[in-house]
């Protein structure tokens, strides 16, 4: 007889195979500049998740996701100038950035509320400003040409599908482990957690770390699939992204911080091509949108709707 | 008797069996490689919203008008050209996504670029990555120096190119002394750096640098920091609606009674300068905005030119928009030059790029309608164009021409070889 436990195990792998083979053989159903898309919105999903871990699981609305997205792509800049492979720089840029995390969490996560969000926004704002006077080091406004060899377009995605998926993987067990039980109570209820003798200050700083790794992890792969960096990385609108993509895709979901930064590339592409930069604009819509019709966001509503869809059937 | 008419021999029908024969296998052959008398594409990378908004309206209009003539006049060798563009929203990020939707989803096979500097760094990659010739009008040192490649090609003149030609000008004519005020962003800064260390290796002097943030309103704060005693110039590098501020500014606090005022080439681009603060600015263009200006032997062509793009002789369009003289004449003159080389390699697809490249390098370009800018030639080592500039003044609410500096004053020392 089978076990529930083996039953969800085995819907979970054909998910899992379902979704694999998808991406797998996207590129033969797509044009090279849907290829472009569908990569930078893999990496961008990446970004969102190291916002959503800080803010959906530990639930810091942080503005400050620019910075170590601006520090992983910086970091992979200079070591590809320094001579070293696209593994060692990806994992480096893990660790810059995860190291700037743990700084900037080890200085912050006491802060409470809007103090807290003006804190991170006025950080993110103090690096851009960094970043744009020091132009030996940044390239400033212009920015800089990253020294990479370009692979081509497919091998591309399915560099940044292998790492995207890693990511959602890491990001799975983290949020089931016990320490994501932990970041979960400290974000529903912050007192009980620390009544029942948790360290807040630890765990909120490990989440930081975490979360800046990832977002450097992402910085870098954007840093090299697009071949050049500039001080514009760590602009406060790049932390704002991360931001609604996640509350547009379903905060507190490893997936929908993917599904916001799909939705809202096209969008911005679509949007783009034909009326300029009206994008921002939409974008609010939809943000308000998000905010009052649908609250856990679109996956919030896919799981709805499968959910009234087995009800349906199973009655 | 032999019939050399239209008679049909066995002869003449198997010459012509085979020629006919000849011709369709040509023809597979060319499209089994990709070519065919399909259109030409060329893509224009334009800033149609955001900060240079002014600047890609403009270079929209040159680069339409440029292929709307070809076309009238039966095309590239023979095949049509088709202008497609993309706003790049004046953001790097945006532009160089744009890059790629030119090439990857529109089909370009060049594409001219965009005026912001680090909208094309960021599209350098991409031309590289898909071996499209790229004709950026940014003028950033970098984009055909240390970041430049084969593939880059830049017609209008560089920052050094206008620090090289503008710093001898000003040492000679209006003072050794000077004091800089310039805004602070790559831009301003990659000028100031270029033209204070030209100075100060000739024995000149900078007096103070003074940075100013973008979109600086009042200037009062920035220009009390000039010191007209010891300054014979003070040197604006500023952009746009910054530059205007600064000028008012300086003529209420009485600068401009005491210093020469010299602007670098987009302090009065585009800009209406008939106001009181601007009377007397000098400053540096690559091209005169009123046809008036430009040279005797180039005045007719270049009222056609003008006609063509919608310009009047006061550098005014239709609606009074004023043009911004220094660019505008580059998406023509690409369209142009690309014409003359396509012809002139019988370019047919990408895979003769290497051929275009090479006629490219080292190329004279005579002035004419196709290019009516005037003489310029490309440096084969960078890929870097020169070409006359022009000193100018305000002068009774008008921008006239005071002299043309040749296209060697401007040329600098190559810093890649690409």
């Amino acid at each position: 007889m089978q076990t529930e436990a083996s039953w969800n195990l085995g819907k979970l792998l054909t998910v899992l195979v379902v979704v694999l083979t998808g991406f797998g053989v996207l590129p033969l159903f797509l044009g090279r500049f849907q290829v472009v898309l569908v990569t930078e919105a893999l990496i961008l999903g990446v970004y969102a998740l190291s916002f959503d871990l800080i803010f959906g699981y530990a639930g810091m609305l942080s503005f400050g996701q620019s910075i170590f997205f601006g520090v992983g792509a910086y970091t992979i800049l200079y070591s590809f100038k320094g001579g070293l492979g696209l593994a060692v720089s990806l994992l480096l840029a893990v660790f810059v950035a995860g190291i700037f995390g743990l700084l900037v969490g080890s200085a912050i996560v006491r802060i409470k509320g809007a103090k807290f969000f003006l804190v991170t926004l006025v950080g993110s704002i103090l690096f851009y400003l960094l970043a744009l006077d020091n132009r030996w080091l940044t390239g400033g406004s212009d920015g800089m040409v990253v020294p990479t060899v370009f692979p081509g377009l497919v091998e591309n995605y399915y560099l940044v599908l292998g790492v995207s998926l890693t990511t959602i993987l890491f990001a799975l067990i983290l949020v089931k482990s016990p320490l994501g039980l932990v970041l979960k109570m400290i974000r529903d209820n912050e007192r009980r957690a620390g009544l029942l003798g948790y360290s807040l200050k630890k765990y909120k700083v490990m989440t930081f770390t975490i979360g800046g790794g990832i977002a450097g992890l992402a910085g870098g792969l954007y840093a090299y699939t697009s071949g050049f960096v500039s001080a514009g990385f760590f602009h406060w609108t790049r932390s704002a992204d991360a931001v609604v993509w996640t509350i547009l895709g379903g905060a507190g979901t490893v997936v929908g911080p993917f599904v916001g930064a799909a939705l809202l590339t096209v969008v911005r592409d679509t949007l783009s091509a034909v009326m300029g930069n009206i994008y921002p604009v939409v974008v609010g819509a939809l943000l308000v949108l998000a905010v009052v019709v649908f609250p856990r966001g679109v996956f919030g509503l896919l799981e709805r709707a499968v959910g009234n869809w087995k009800g349906g059937s199973g009655g | 008797m032999k019939d050399s008419g239209t008679s049909l021999t066995r002869r003449s029908l198997l010459k012509g069996v085979m020629a006919g024969g000849l011709s369709l296998v040509a023809g597979g052959f060319s499209s089994f490689l990709g070519y065919s008398n399909s259109p030409i594409t060329i893509g224009l990378q334009a800033e149609l919203t955001g900060g240079l908004a002014t600047y890609g309206y403009w270079h929209l209009k040159s680069a339409r008008a440029a292929v709307k003539r070809i076309n009238a006049e039966g095309g590239i060798d023979g095949r049509k050209v088709r202008l497609v563009h993309e706003d790049t929203e004046t953001d790097p990020t945006t532009g160089s996504r744009k890059m790629k939707r030119l090439i990857l989803k529109k089909g370009a096979e060049f594409v001219i670029g965009s005026q912001h500097s680090g909208v094309c760094l960021a599209s350098l990659p991409v031309s590289r990555r898909f071996s499209v010739p790229y004709f950026p009008i940014g003028e950033a040192t970098e984009i055909t120096g240390s970041e430049g490649h084969e593939y880059v090609f830049r017609l209008n003149c560089s920052v050094e190119a206008h620090a090289e030609a503008g710093y001898r000008w000003i040492m000679e004519n209006l003072g050794t002394s000077w004091s800089v005020v310039y805004a602070d962003y790559a831009m301003g800064q990659s000028a100031v750096e270029e033209w204070g260390s030209r100075l100060e290796t000739r024995g000149g002097r900078i007096v103070g640098k003074i940075a100013v943030p973008q979109g600086t309103d009042d200037f009062g704060p920035y220009l009390q920091k000039v010191d007209p005693e010891q300054s014979d110039v003070l040197v604006i590098i500023l952009y746009g609606p910054d530059a205007l501020a600064c000028l008012r500014r300086s003529a209420e606090m009485g600068l401009s009674d005491e210093l020469a005022l010299f602007g670098n080439t987009g302090s009065v681009e585009a800009l209406d300068i008939n106001f009181s603060g601007a009377e007397g600015l000098w400053s540096i263009t690559n091209y005169p905005r009123r046809l008036k200006g430009t040279p005797d032997e180039l005045m007719s062509v270049n009222r056609d030119f003008r006609d063509m793009v919608g310009i009047n002789p006061w550098g005014r369009g239709p609606k009074g928009r004023i043009v911004d003289a220094s660019h505008f004449w580059v998406p023509w003159e690409v369209v142009n030059l690309l014409k003359e080389a396509i012809e002139a390699v019988g370019w047919e697809g990408n895979r003769d790029h290497s051929r275009l490249i090479e006629y490219l390098e080292g190329v004279n370009i005579p002035g004419s309608l196709d290019y009516p800018q005037g003489d310029k030639y490309i440096r084969g080592v960078d890929h870097q164009g020169f070409h006359s500039q022009y000193i100018q003044r305000v002068e009774g609410g008008k921008l006239e021409i005071e002299t043309e500096l040749p296209p060697e004053y401007s040329e600098y020392k190559p810093n890649a070889d690409q």
